[in-house]
């Protein structure tokens, strides 16, 4: 079953547009990662699935619901979470805190939700009452992952998570990224990392100046000669 | 010869550029220094400016708070915040004595909190009775009404629309200035009191010399400031307001409602400004001008503390009050001969000038502040 869906998306910033009709899906369970070059639209089109940037034209789907044009806060009620590439803590509140933040409009008990979500970071796990400022880059990534999960969502939308991360801190957020779909949510990633993330992928799609370029599994797209030409490096 | 003089000069650029670190912690440490340094002098040397600096510092604490949590939230100075707190005054006023007495109008409603039987009978050894209190009570709830509104027919409409930080700060400006004109309008230039009469100052140890009523002042402050501690840092609106501060984008995000955050702020705001506003007039009195005046020590504690950061407002303002009380008295002699006054007449006048030095200084050494992060 296909958990979201943008059909034909048109948006961009104010007057300029950036996606010229871009389509993906992801489905249940699955991983999906999306590459392309610099200013093709990979972060745009996270950010209008998500409601961030207004759709100008073309549908977004949730569940087989339209949910065009909403706004993230309604996006996050229905089981989407995002997070962004920078600035994806807040920094002066403590681990814990963030977490709670994370589930602001539950209403229900999420106490055992946060035990469950800091037993899958154990070492942001140490350090639950100190402030976030005060991680390191890789422990800061987890959190906002750990964040971003506790809603339970049904998908994380994730910018770039392996940016400006440490090779060995790359590796373990990918990983962490593997275990966190195990668990039933489905993920779709922007990335500049595409041999590594292609490699983890159920799919793959690459976008180039504001359009779908290239659509397939992981490994195909992996063993494409145009994809390791222009974005593996050769 | 020349070399000889540029060599340190360069020698210091160079480690400037090459150590940022050192040099902006070494600047810090230089400024927290000074003012403990000079705290301290002037706790032992003036003892009694001291004393009521504290209780100067301490209403412009509850100022400063409001004005750094708005700024930390919206992202716009507040100027409307020390009319905000002498209109809350009069509003305190009105609810106490029943009575409207400007330059042409003159209302008297026939019933107030002051008939209330035995409201004016003062409280222990303060000098007013229960009446005041309860009218600070209607004036804080008044306040925190007319923030919210406010933000409805003004502030919101900006936010929808995407206005920049000036268009809001000169809203807030032009809420100012009309704070100031009712104010005038409705109660005149005169100064006003909730209780007229001369109250005595009670004598304590090391010769300080205190009325009870500054003692409430700062006792009222304390028990306010723990309040505010508690609601930003043990509840989930409160939590949600630092982080609304740290990060908006992120907060949306999130799922946090972030209108209702801003309400939030708002009331918050809007209470602190009322307590403020009647305390400033039971140490000093009611007078239109006073709530501009008190501007300045707002934010000049605000952005010394931090601008964004409570802790940092509450210390700052706390320095702010000490220095501009201390700031009078400082005498200077050479040879027998008081030489200050020629050089720096610090009339009382110049009290709010003193604000104004501190924070070029702060702006120049540290801008984040003291508790600030770096931007």
């Amino acid at each position: 079953m296909t958990v979201l869906e943008a059909r034909e998306v048109v948006s961009g910033y104010g007057e300029v547009e950036i996606l010229h009709e871009v389509s993906i899906r992801v489905e249940e369970e699955e991983i999906v990662t999306i590459i392309g070059p610099n200013g093709a639209g990979k972060s745009t089109l996270l950010k209008t699935v998500f409601g961030l940037l207004p759709c100008k034209r073309g549908r977004v789907f949730f569940d087989g619901e339209d949910v065009t044009g909403q706004s993230p806060q309604v996006m996050v009620g229905k089981g989407m979470s995002y997070v962004p590439q920078s600035d994806n803590v807040f920094p002066t509140l403590t681990v814990q805190e963030n977490l709670e933040m994370g589930a602001f409009i539950r209403r229900d008990n999420y106490r055992p939700k946060m035990e469950e979500v800091l037993a899958l970071f154990p070492d942001v796990m140490e350090r639950r009452h100190t402030r976030a400022g005060k991680l390191s880059g890789g422990q800061r990534q987890m959190l906002a992952l750990a964040r971003a999960l506790m809603l339970e969502p049904r998908i994380l939308l994730l910018d770039e998570p392996s940016a400006s991360l440490a090779p060995n801190m790359v590796e373990l957020v990918f990983a962490k990224i593997l275990d966190i779909n195990r668990s039933g949510v489905a993920i779709i990633m922007v990335e500049q990392n595409a041999r590594e993330s292609l490699k983890l992928s159920h799919r793959g799609y690459v976008l180039a100046m504001g359009q779908n370029r290239l659509e397939g599994s992981g490994e195909s797209l992996l063993e494409s000669e145009e994809v390791g030409k222009t974005y593996l490096g050769g | 010869m020349i070399r000889a003089i540029a060599g340190p000069a360069e020698l210091l650029n160079k480690a400037r550029e090459r150590y940022p670190a050192v040099f902006e912690n070494l600047g810090t440490a230089a400024l927290w220094v000074l003012f403990a340094g000079l705290l301290i002098a002037a706790l032992i040397l003036y003892t009694q400016l001291f004393i009521v600096g504290v209780i100067f510092g301490s209403i412009i604490a509850l100022g400063a708070i409001g004005l750094t949590l708005i700024y930390g939230i919206m992202k716009f100075a507040h100027f409307a915040h020390g009319d905000m707190m002498m209109l809350a005054a009069y509003l305190a006023f009105f609810a106490l004595t029943g009575r409207i007495i400007g330059e042409r109008t003159e209302v008297d409603l026939g019933w107030s909190l002051d008939r209330l039987p035995g409201a004016t009978t003062g409280l222990g050894p303060l000098s007013f009775g229960y009446g005041l209190l309860l009218a600070m009570l209607v004036a804080l709830i008044a306040t925190v009404a007319l923030f919210i509104v406010l933000d409805h027919l003004i502030y919101r409409r900006l936010r929808r629309r995407g206005s920049g930080i000036v268009i809001f700060a000169m809203a807030s400006l032009g809420i100012a200035i009309t704070a100031r004109s009712v104010i005038l309008m409705l109660w005149g230039a005169e100064p006003r009191f909730y209780v007229p009469g001369i109250h005595p100052a009670h004598e304590f140890p090391f010769g300080i010399l205190l009325k009870a009523d500054q003692i409430f002042i700062f006792a009222t402050v304390a028990i306010v400031a723990i309040l505010v501690y508690f609601l930003l840092f043990r509840t989930r609106i409160g939590k949600a307001m630092r982080a609304t501060s740290d990060n908006p984008e992120l907060a949306r995000v999130s799922g946090i409602d972030t209108d209702q955050v801003i309400t939030w702020t708002w009331a918050i705001g809007g209470a602190l400004v009322a307590v403020a506003g009647v305390l400033l007039a039971i140490q000093a009195q009611l007078k239109p001008e006073l709530g501009f005046t008190i501007l300045l020590p707002l934010f000049a504690a605000a952005i010394l503390g931090g601008i964004g950061s409570p802790q940092g407002a509450l210390i700052g303002a706390m320095i702010v009050g000490i220095t501009q009380e201390v700031s009078l008295g400082i005498e200077l002699s050479i040879a027998g001969r008081d030489i200050l006054p020629q050089i720096l007449p610090l009339a009382p006048g110049y009290k709010f000038a003193v604000a104004f030095v501190i924070l070029i200084l702060i702006l120049l050494v540290r801008p984040q502040g003291l508790f600030g992060a770096k931007a």
